[in-house]
């Protein structure tokens, strides 16, 4: 009698442990797939801006008048791009070796001795990612390089 | 009876951990994917983006380290602006600068830039049969056989009336 109950209360912990581990397995597939359609949209938009001749003079080459252009229309730049990039974006170029005391962010005062643009930017939770670009300086007429982090927000 | 709970126990502990490690395994196999994906953007941007920036010098020999890297390969003891660093030197010097302030590359990644031409090629300071190939950065990789990322950029250049194709190649592996 005993046993019988022993291996009831066995058969019951095990077919408790696999609800357990499905349950846990579909929630973590599901965040899973939920990362990886954000990882997939940031790729996505990541090549979508190294091309996009708004932003860059020549493949991942991006043009420092063009980035002030779309960075001083703020909040009017994020609405007139959602047609193209969608919403809930954001994108920050930062040059990698700036000249001494040209390192802060780019607005009109400060161009063209600067070194940081962003566009978009909000103080929200994201998830980004960061490649390899250029800056073309049109000032100095010289190509620097750069990080470009492209983030969603979640 | 007591030896049953015993064994009751074991089975069903190593039930557990045979459902985590399958669901670790599933997991990792997951994200590896997404990131394969990423890091082929990453390097194939690196290794273009690098080629493309200026070095400072307005010589033509010199000017983007694409130039300098070409100069390097054709005419390494050539002063950029006429009295500064060789092309050789200079390249050394931009290529590792330059990769050091990659975060993902400098913390997990040695690399190694080959250049090498395409096709035939007349050069003096070569003995005859002996292989044209230049390196820069972690030379143990060249013969390395573990599993390896690549970019290649091809520079098209003329120096002294002469056409050159060069095959610059970029060869990443995870540091152990």
């Amino acid at each position: 009698m005993m046993e019988y109950l022993l291996m009831s209360l066995f058969i019951l912990i095990v077919i408790i442990a696999l609800i357990f581990f499905l349950t846990w397995w579909q929630s973590s597939q599901l965040g899973m797939e939920q990362q990886n359609q954000r990882n997939e949209r940031v790729n996505a938009l990541m090549t979508m801006f190294i091309n996009s001749p708004l932003l860059v003079r020549e493949n991942s080459v991006f043009d420092d008048s063009k980035l002030m252009a779309a960075q001083s229309l703020r909040q009017e730049a994020c609405t007139d791009l959602e047609p193209l990039f969608g919403s809930d974006w954001f994108i920050e170029v930062e040059i990698l070796n700036p000249r001494p005391g040209c390192a802060g962010p780019c607005d009109a005062s400060s161009y063209p001795c600067c070194g940081s643009w962003n566009l978009c930017s909000q103080d929200l939770r994201n998830v980004s990612m960061v490649l390899p670009v250029n800056v073309y300086r049109k000032y100095e007429d010289r190509t620097d390089l750069a990080l470009l982090k492209v983030g969603v927000y979640s | 009876m007591n030896r049953k709970a015993q064994t009751s126990m074991i089975l069903i502990v190593l039930l557990i951990i045979i459902f985590a490690a399958l669901g670790a395994i599933l997991l990792s196999l997951a994200r590896t994917v997404t990131q394969e994906d990423y890091m082929d953007l990453y390097v194939n941007n690196l290794m273009l983006s690098l080629m493309k920036t200026d070095t400072g010098y307005s010589d033509a020999n010199c000017k983007l380290i694409s130039d300098s890297v070409a100069c390097a390969f054709i005419l390494p003891d050539w002063r950029c602006g006429g009295s500064g660093m060789t092309c050789l030197e200079l390249s050394n010097q931009s290529l590792s600068e330059y990769m050091d302030a990659f975060e993902i590359i400098s913390r997990n990644y040695r690399y190694l830039f080959t250049v090498e031409t395409r096709g035939f090629i007349a050069r003096t300071g070569f003995e005859q049969g002996e292989g044209m190939k230049l390196s820069f950065g972690d030379t143990s990789l060249e013969g390395y056989k573990g599993k390896m990322r690549t970019a290649n950029y091809v520079i098209q250049k003329t120096l002294s009336g002469n056409q050159y194709n060069l095959m610059v190649r970029l060869y990443l592996a995870r540091k152990s």
